[in-house]
């Protein structure tokens, strides 16, 4: 839909969704914001939107966390879209990388969150199927347990160990080679 | 490509006592016959306290940077390990950095088979005892395991012979006798019980001599660029003369068929050199063979099909290089390196026997600051007369080693592994049988897929 020209896309683009969390509260987003989920496209290309899109599984300070990841990544496509005619191609370069310099100090700054938030926003992201934020939050959780001992991650992530003495013994022996 | 032919599957469910009537087991892969498939087996209660799908704990695992800490969080909780465990496939596709560190327990045995004037044996299998602990099963099956027991339609016979083992795969070469001039390759993986028979080559002329080896997903890092679709991908290169010139072919899974026949350029590899040498180490990500060959290492480019020669170091006894006392690997920097015995000098009364280590640095083998000495005599026995190299699992850590001990009318015949992290020999198996006794020996180290996979819960500790 960013590939903007004709007039019907414009107006289009101009158009808004309502979004309603599961403790309903209404957030009012444009199209091209909203379409950066796919589960919404799909129900935007259905046409039914109309009196809001109800979202049962995400909560309002999760969604409005999500809307704020939505309306920055889809500024930054449609920025490097309209750029790429109307600049000459170094300037464009200059002008893509400020935009994927400032794009990345956005998503550093927006991980920035508790345990329960970035499991919440990775719910959200699957459930809303925004490829980006699902990658960008399962990323942050693989890159955190580098170098940590089981130990550590069930504690970053309050995660039950269920395993018996006996079993822990032995997974550590198998394993011993990761450990030193 | 051709299907991969799956051996016959015994039923699961088979009581042990009517196994003898079925015939050789373990045509499912060493992996499969000792612990169930973790992806069918009853699942356990695992809750780890996340909201969390196992789809999107798996999108998380996939992403993790180093097989370590993949490792680790199979270690966390029960259902990670099931996780890991069960789609270590899937996990493995991820290009991650080289270990940098040895991981003994890749490490199960070696495969070895004598080739005697009269009737070939069967080539048969000898664990360590690490591997044994861990499989249970290895050693209790009605028959020893071995080359044939691996697949039950007789596609191996006394003359199929092993030419590489690398990374859980095993090249065999399936040629019956001389007149079988038609190259026959097959490619194995004993833990999945899987194997490809590849097209055959050569057809009128034969390749006489020829050296080869075998790629896997393992062996790309993250510089690769053209990572395989598949966590099973291989692919088996291989080095024969033509008149003039070193040719080269390779066959790779995902194209399923010999490339066309390439002219190397730079060094040549003689035809005599070819026959010596055993399987080529990997390097650079996938882009780097090295084949020892005489004394000289011959370098290939798999981008260019460019060679060069590399020096070897002289080997601890003498002036002389001797090809039989030098094993070729990767360190774990992903240095060439190279494993010898020390000096042997088992006539003087106070003869010590050392392994040495030597790492390459930069084209050159001459920095001692690279060069390391294990001691093993403390270890071995003390009528021992003579030693012999036998197999370096470059990515385990492990060297095995063959020694023979007692005097004329009592001979043993000794199978030892070194752990050259911990220093710590192991004795294997012993015979006592006449003439030189191990043939041509293979170590088998497992893959990622398979190690990952072997980290499920051992059988009987589910709740159904």
């Amino acid at each position: 839909m960013a590939s903007a020209g004709s007039g019907d896309e414009k107006a289009a683009a101009a158009a808004m969704i309502t979004l309603i969390s599961s403790d309903n509260e209404k957030f009012e987003v444009t199209e091209a914001t909203a379409t950066l989920s796919q589960t919404i496209r799909h129900m935007i290309e259905d046409g039914c939107t109309d009196g809001g899109v109800p979202l049962p599984n995400v909560t309002s300070k999760i969604l409005a966390r999500v809307i704020e990841y939505c309306k920055k990544h889809a500024t930054a496509a449609a920025g490097e879209e309209g750029s790429s005619s109307s600049f000459s191609d170094a300037a464009f370069l200059e002008v893509d990388r400020a935009f994927l310099e400032e794009l990345e100090e956005f998503d550093d700054a927006f991980l920035e969150v508790d345990r329960a938030t970035l499991f919440d926003l990775i719910l959200a992201a699957n459930y809303l199927d925004i490829k980006g934020l699902l990658n960008l939050t399962c990323q942050k959780v693989a890159d955190s347990v580098k170098g940590k001992t089981p130990e550590q991650i069930r504690e970053m992530y309050n995660i039950v160990n269920d395993l018996t003495p006996e079993e822990e013994a032995e997974i550590r022996r198998e394993t011993q080679w990761a450990f030193e | 490509m051709p299907p991969a032919r799956r051996p016959r599957a015994s039923s699961r469910a088979a009581p042990s006592s009517s196994a003898a009537a079925e015939g050789p087991r373990g045509g499912r892969g060493w992996l499969s016959a000792l612990r169930r498939d973790p992806a069918k087996r009853p699942r356990r209660a695992d809750d780890d306290g996340t909201p969390l799908t196992d789809e999107l704990l798996l999108t998380i695992f996939a992403g993790v940077p180093d097989l370590a800490d993949l490792v680790r969080c199979a270690a966390t909780c029960r259902r990670w390990r099931r996780l890991v465990s069960a789609d270590a496939a899937f996990l493995c596709r991820t290009p991650r950095r080289p270990p940098r560190r040895f991981i003994a327990p890749l490490a199960l045995g070696f495969f070895h088979r004598r080739d005697d004037a009269e009737a070939a044996t069967a080539t048969r299998f000898v664990a360590t005892a690490f591997a044994t602990h861990r499989f249970p099963g290895l050693l209790q099956q009605l028959q020893p395991p071995s080359l044939s027991t691996l697949v039950d339609d007789g596609l191996f016979d006394g003359s199929s012979h092993i030419v590489a083992s690398r990374n859980g795969l095993l090249v065999v070469d399936l040629r019956r006798g001389k007149h079988d001039r038609a190259l026959k390759l097959c490619v194995c993986n004993p833990m999945a019980g899987v194997v490809h028979v590849l097209p055959p080559l050569g057809g009128k002329d034969g390749l006489g001599h020829y050296a080869c080896t075998v790629l896997t997903a393992d062996d790309r890092d993250e510089e690769s660029v053209d990572p395989p679709r598949s966590s099973s991908y291989f692919r088996v290169v291989i080095l024969y003369s033509r008149r003039g010139f070193t040719a080269f072919r390779s066959y790779s899974s995902d194209d399923g068929r010999w490339s066309e026949e390439g002219k190397v350029t730079g060094a040549r590899l003689g035809k005599k050199q070819m026959g010596l040498t055993d399987s080529g180490v990997v390097g650079h990500g996938g882009r780097l063979v090295y084949w020892l060959a005489k004394n000289v290492v011959f370098v290939l480019s798999l981008k260019t099909l460019q060679s060069t020669l590399r020096s070897m170091p002289w080997s601890g006894n003498g002036r002389n290089f001797d090809m039989a006392n030098t094993l070729l690997g990767l360190s774990p920097e992903g240095r060439l390196c190279a494993i010898q015995f020390g000096r042997l000098s088992p006539r003087t009364a106070n003869w010590s026997i050392s392994i040495r280590i030597i790492t390459c640095t930069d084209h050159s083998w001459l920095d001692a600051a690279t060069e390391e000495l294990i001691q093993v005599k403390q270890s071995l026995p003390a009528d021992v007369t003579s030693v012999r190299l036998q197999w370096f699992c470059e990515k385990s850590g492990v060297v095995f080693f063959s020694a023979v001990a007692g005097g004329h009318d009592q001979r043993r015949y000794e199978m030892y592994a070194l752990n050259l992290k911990t220093k710590v020999v192991e004795k294997l198996v012993a015979h006592d049988r006449d003439g030189d006794s191990w043939g041509q020996v293979h170590g088998y180290e497992m893959d990622q897929v398979a190690y990952l996979a072997s980290l499920a819960e051992p059988e009987g500790t589910e709740d159904i």
